[in-house]
């Protein structure tokens, strides 16, 4: 088991395919998502593929504030893809909501319904903000695990050092009666 | 004559009650003053026919207190705008379908069913546009009465603490 998720941690560090979604936005950020793909940017070369289905995808690529129409979609799609999963959230309204903040069909920016990891302002964005962005999510991706594994040990150290006090003060405590009595 | 003036004299001589309230506001920019639904309605079939305004861009909503406003923007092959204000009052907001004449005309129809509450007889059946599934009945965002800030978009439910105080 260690080593398939060892196997999965290096596709996603190395490839990770994307899934764009639109929750509502003017087609400016979709542009600049395609455009960062495309040969002049070429985000490929380096192994970033955009997939068709949420179930391929590690990354959710979001533009857009989220009206209540595309509200429960984007929550399906989210769940619809596999763990480890993340979100970037492309452009002014995908971060807060922008000028439609507020609106009555609007819930606000992507944050109000999923968990995001990067959030790109801009609007639109430009395709190297939007290189820098997924360079961002790859490193904290990388640092994600180290301290995962720096927590791992934490914790074990930790329950060590709970369960000898643990016993120390159930000693304590066993003996505390034995003076009462 | 322009052709803006031309336009002008052909629609008044044609209909007499036209005189005061068409207008050149600026070259190539045509507007009346608001119409009654049955005046607009037989303005229509000649304005596409005989002037050859052959194409209808967009319709306009507006919220005018009392009555409910609705622009309809159409062009001819020079780019001339002829803008037809149309008002209807807010109580019965009754008005026929133009779509037979403009297709193009019919998600803009939709648009005004749905935001401004307005009554568009004619209209073919279908989904509706450009609100979300589930939006209660009655709720007209684009009216000034209704404010974004008493809908609860979780519940999709409207309650207006002022409404609830007069009943």
């Amino acid at each position: 088991m260690n080593l398939i998720k060892k196997a999965i941690e290096w596709g996603t560090e190395k490839s990770p395919w994307i899934i764009h979604f639109n929750a509502g936005a003017c087609n400016g950020c979709d542009i600049e998502t395609i455009d960062s793909l495309t040969p002049r940017y070429d985000l490929e070369r380096v192994g970033i593929l955009k997939q068709g289905s949420p179930r391929h995808a590690d990354i959710l690529v979001c533009t857009g504030a989220v009206t209540l129409q595309t509200r429960d979609r984007l929550i399906q799609i989210y769940e619809q893809m596999s763990d480890p999963k993340f979100v970037i959230a492309i452009g002014t309204c995908a971060c807060t909501g922008g000028i439609f903040e507020d609106c009555y069909c609007v819930t606000g920016g992507i944050d109000s319904v999923i968990p995001v990891d990067v959030y790109v302002p801009g609007c639109a964005v430009r395709p190297e903000a939007i290189i820098s962005a997924v360079d961002k999510l790859l490193e904290k991706l990388k640092n994600a695990e180290k301290d995962e594994n720096q927590q791992k040990n934490a914790e074990k150290i930790e329950e060590k050092t709970e369960t000898a006090k643990n016993g120390e003060e159930t000693a304590e405590q066993k003996e505390e009666p034995k003076n009462d009595a | 004559m322009t052709h803006d003036e031309a336009v002008v004299t052909a629609l008044c001589k044609k209909f007499p009650f036209l005189s005061e309230r068409i207008s050149v506001q600026r070259e190539k920019r045509i507007f009346t003053k608001p119409l009654t639904p049955e005046e607009f309605q037989q303005i229509i079939p000649y304005v596409h026919r005989e002037l050859n305004f052959y194409r209808a861009c967009h319709v306009v909503g507006t919220d005018d207190g009392d009555t409910l406003g609705l622009l309809y923007i159409l062009t001819d092959k020079n780019n001339t705008l002829l803008i037809l204000r149309e008002s209807v009052p807010k109580s019965n907001p009754v008005v026929k379908s133009i779509s037979s004449i403009y297709p193009s005309i019919l998600l803009h129809e939709r648009e005004l069913a749905d935001l401004f509450g307005v009554v568009v007889e004619g209209l073919p059946e279908g989904p509706r546009y450009p609100l979300p599934d589930g939006w209660p009945e009655g709720n007209y965002p684009m009216r000034k009465e209704w404010n974004p800030k008493y809908f609860d978009k979780n519940t999709m439910t409207y309650n207006d603490p002022n409404v609830k105080e007069v009943k």
